[in-house]
């Protein structure tokens, strides 16, 4: 009890540090939450450098807002949440920018779970990259953060079905880049 | 002549133009005849066709649309739709002979449709099944994965975080100024505009004894009112057991500034209530009287000037300004006679100076104050002044004088041909913002306060190429420089003019200042790999970069190295302030800062002086 307790103030004290702007703090934030947040911000760019300049925004928000965090909450989580609404602001900028994929939905009903289980978590990372915007959004979304369609809608401004359609386009896709990925490999 | 042969050669040459006869251009025309024929057939079939379906409105719609041949035409196409056209393929269902519709058609591939036995809820459950999966393998792989931390990154987001920071002060300074501005603008207009039913005019007080009397050759009664300490619409020699009364001076709200100063031609101000044989006479020369009430201040404020002056150019009896009601037990007094120079011939039986009325007025003599020594009784006049809060801000043009820099050194740099780096100065934009506090008696002002300085600019772009043994070849750019400064200025005004609430002065002052924190705009840029270097020996190459020789200090606040960072200026400029209330003033300051440091500030030694328009309010405290 004593040890949860001196915990919470441990975290309240390194919060109110962030808070005040206090550089080892907000270092020291950074230096916690760069491992985990850097892959999910790759997930939703083009590439690695995109993804820096993602988790650096979504950090400048976080720093900004910190004071908003309510203490004995999941900081983790809340972190997450903005990291994944930086990541859709910067979809929103990119398909300002880029035409959307319009590739056909390839036959690609094929799963080779095990070729999946044998590959990292780094190609998995490259091969959403390859996908375009919308479907890599989607997909992110719905299979890691687990929103709804109707969420996913709203958020992305787009009509519910087009998120379904897109969500079977991106895994149709994803599938057959990793298919691909373990051919090249297993040659 | 040459025309006439040309016509008759064209006129000889056309009678003898002829065409074969085209064994084919009959049939052709025959052709065409059929063709005809065939419309005409045509049309003999399907116009005189009756319709069988009875559908008055489309026949009318048609009618009215003019289109009713076409609609005819497909209409009866529609009508004799014959299923035996449909190929062969689509009919396997149904009666042959019946009439099929698209749908029957569709409907007829379907049923054919072929899936293998696969058409079930299993065989659906089971790809759902794989997407699931799928996903889950996807999720669980990318949701834990981490990668490991990469220090160089953070100083990259540490300098970004310091420029939003810097960004928002300035954001916030340049807003409190505009509010300050605006402010000031809104008190300026309403000074010059008062609200008159919102701004309830006060009750002044002054000291004085006013006395109305008169002399004739009765008697040398005289009405004597003391009246010190008094509302000033109480100085009234307006007493019945006078015959000759002053004026009705009132200044109460209801007054307006114009009764006193048209006291002169006004009769009617004259209290008249027991007039005497004389009075007439009296009032009439009053009206021409020399001497003037002046009543000169804001009604705004609750000090006023009261003076009574000559108008012929006599000497001045007594000149009032700023009587501070507070304090009237530092106020002398002196009394001032005011005499009629009557015509003896116009007033018979009256002494030739006629006094009219004395008032003892506060003596303050505002003129050996305007003119006085400077200095001379600063002290003690200091002693008895008033205190003021000041804020500031003022935008500033700065000149930056670099000196020759010896840090830089020939052939280390792609983009100066000179190879060596002169002096050179150029300007730079910045904005001052401080408070103050002053104590100000007579025609003295002392100041002294702290002000905080932003100043960035941008020196002469030089940048410098040097090898890095293990990337190959680099560029270095010093782009900006960011200086926060902070000053602890000492002042003196000196009054040069004071009227009506305005006010000239001159100032001049030194300061400290340190710079407080410093930042630094260098951009690196790796031009050539290191197996391009390698390449081209022949190119210079030095180890250090001029970060290195350099000292780039960051600031008093992180370095706590007072002297690389102190400097000190003088300052000399005029002033005009401006009373909008007893309690505020505003002013304009154009002032000159003169850096007298030598060692300079920054990595350049940069030495830098600077013009800065100071605008500023002042509250009494």
């Amino acid at each position: 009890m004593d040890v949860t307790l001196d915990l919470q103030r441990s975290e309240e004290h390194f919060i109110q540090a962030c808070v005040r702007k206090e550089k080892w703090a907000q270092k020291k934030l950074y230096e916690d939450y760069y491992g985990t947040m850097m892959p999910l911000c790759m997930r939703y760019t083009n590439n690695r450098e995109d993804a820096l300049d993602v988790l650096h925004e979504g950090f400048i928000k976080v720093f900004k807002n910190v004071n908003k965090y309510k203490p004995g909450t999941s900081l983790n989580s809340w972190i997450k949440r903005i990291m994944v609404n930086t990541s859709i602001d910067y979809y929103r900028k990119m398909s300002r920018r880029r035409t959307e994929d319009l590739d056909t939905v390839y036959d690609a009903s094929t799963t080779e779970p095990d070729a999946i289980s044998e590959m990292s978590a780094q190609e998995i990372i490259d091969a959403l990259q390859l996908l375009t915007p919308a479907y890599r959004t989607v997909f992110n979304l719905y299979v890691i953060e687990g929103y709804p369609h109707k969420e996913i809608a709203s958020i992305l401004s787009i009509t519910e079905s087009t998120s379904r359609s897109n969500l079977v386009k991106a895994r149709t896709k994803l599938k057959k880049i990793l298919l691909a990925k373990s051919r090249i490999y297993g040659e | 002549m040459e025309n006439k042969s040309f016509d008759d050669i064209i006129k000889s040459k056309l009678s003898q133009f002829s065409i074969e006869n085209d064994a084919q251009a009959w049939d052709a025309f025959q052709e065409s005849q059929d063709a005809h024929t065939f419309d005409e057939q045509l049309k003999d079939k399907v116009v005189p066709h009756e319709v069988d379906v009875p559908n008055v409105a489309w026949e009318s719609f048609a009618e009215k649309s003019g289109m009713i041949s076409f609609d005819e035409h497909i209409r009866e196409k529609l009508v004799h739709f014959n299923s035996e056209e449909v190929p062969q393929d689509f009919d396997s269902i149904g009666d042959r002979n019946a009439p099929k519709g698209f749908d029957a058609l569709i409907g007829a591939k379907l049923a054919e449709l072929n899936l293998d036995g696969n058409s079930d809820w299993d065989q659906f459950e089971k790809i759902l099944e794989g997407e699931e999966v799928f996903d889950e393998r996807v999720k669980q792989k990318v949701e834990d994965f981490e990668v490991p931390y990469n220090g160089a990154q953070w100083p990259k987001l540490s300098e970004h975080l310091e420029k939003i920071e810097k960004r928002r002060r300035r954001i916030l300074i340049t807003k409190f100024i505009e509010a300050a501005v605006f402010i000031l603008f809104i008190l300026t207009i309403m000074q010059l505009y008062p609200i008159q039913n919102l701004t309830k005019k006060p009750v002044y007080r002054t000291h004085g004894v006013a006395e109305a009397v008169r002399q004739s050759g009765n008697s040398n009664a005289t009405d004597h009112q003391n009246v010190q300490g008094r509302e000033i619409d109480q100085i009234n020699g307006d007493q019945k057991s006078s015959n000759v009364s002053l004026a009705n001076i009132k200044t109460s709200p209801d007054a307006s500034v114009e009764s006193i100063s048209t006291l002169e031609n006004s009769p009617t101000l004259i209290a008249d209530n027991e007039r005497s044989a004389n009075d007439d006479s009296i009032i009439k020369s009053l009206s021409s009287l020399p001497t003037i009430f002046r009543h000169t201040d804001n009604p705004l404020q609750s000090q006023r000037s009261f003076g009574i002056e000559r108008t012929s150019g006599e000497k001045i009896i007594a000149d009032l300004e700023a009587i501070d009601t507070d304090e009237p037990e530092h106020i002398a007094f002196e009394r001032k006679e005011i005499r009629l120079n009557a015509n003896k011939d116009d007033y018979p039986g009256q002494q030739p100076a006629l006094l009219l009325a004395s008032l003892d007025i506060p003596r303050i003599e505002a003129e050996r104050r305007n003119f006085s020594i400077p200095f001379k009784g600063l002290a003690s006049q200091l002693k008895n002044g008033q205190h003021w809060f000041n804020l500031y801000g003022s935008p500033q043009i700065n000149m930056i004088n670099t000196p020759f820099d010896k840090s830089y050194s020939v052939n280390r740099f792609i983009n100066t041909e000179e190879g060596v780096i002169e002096a050179y100065s150029h300007l730079a934009e910045g904005y001052t913002v401080g408070a103050s506090i002053s104590k100000e008696s007579a025609a003295w002002e002392v100041e002294g306060g702290i002000e905080y300085t932003s100043l960035n600019y941008y020196p002469k772009q030089i940048t410098e190429r040097v090898s890095n043994a293990t990337v190959g070849y680099k560029d270095i750019l010093l782009k900006e420089i960011i200086f926060d400064l902070v000053e602890i200025p000492l002042n003196i005004k000196y009054s040069l003019f004071k009227k009506k609430g305005w006010k000239v002065y001159g100032v001049n002052g030194a300061s400290v200042g340190v710079v407080a924190f410093a930042n630094y705009d260098i951009e690196e840029k790796e031009t050539k790999p290191l197996a391009s270097a390698m390449a081209t020996p022949n190119q210079n190459r030095n180890p250090g970069t001029f970060v290195d020789r350099k000292d780039f200090d960051e600031g008093f606040v992180k370095s706590r190295n007072f002297l690389n960072n102190a400097y000190t200026t003088v300052n000399i400029g005029v002033g005009v302030s401006k009373e909008i209330s007893d309690q505020m003033s505003f002013y304009i300051q154009p002032t000159y800062y003169h850096n007298l440091s030598q060692s300079g500030i920054g990595p350049n030694n940069d030495v830098h002086h600077r013009l800065a328009l100071q605008i500023g309010t002042k509250v009494r405290i």
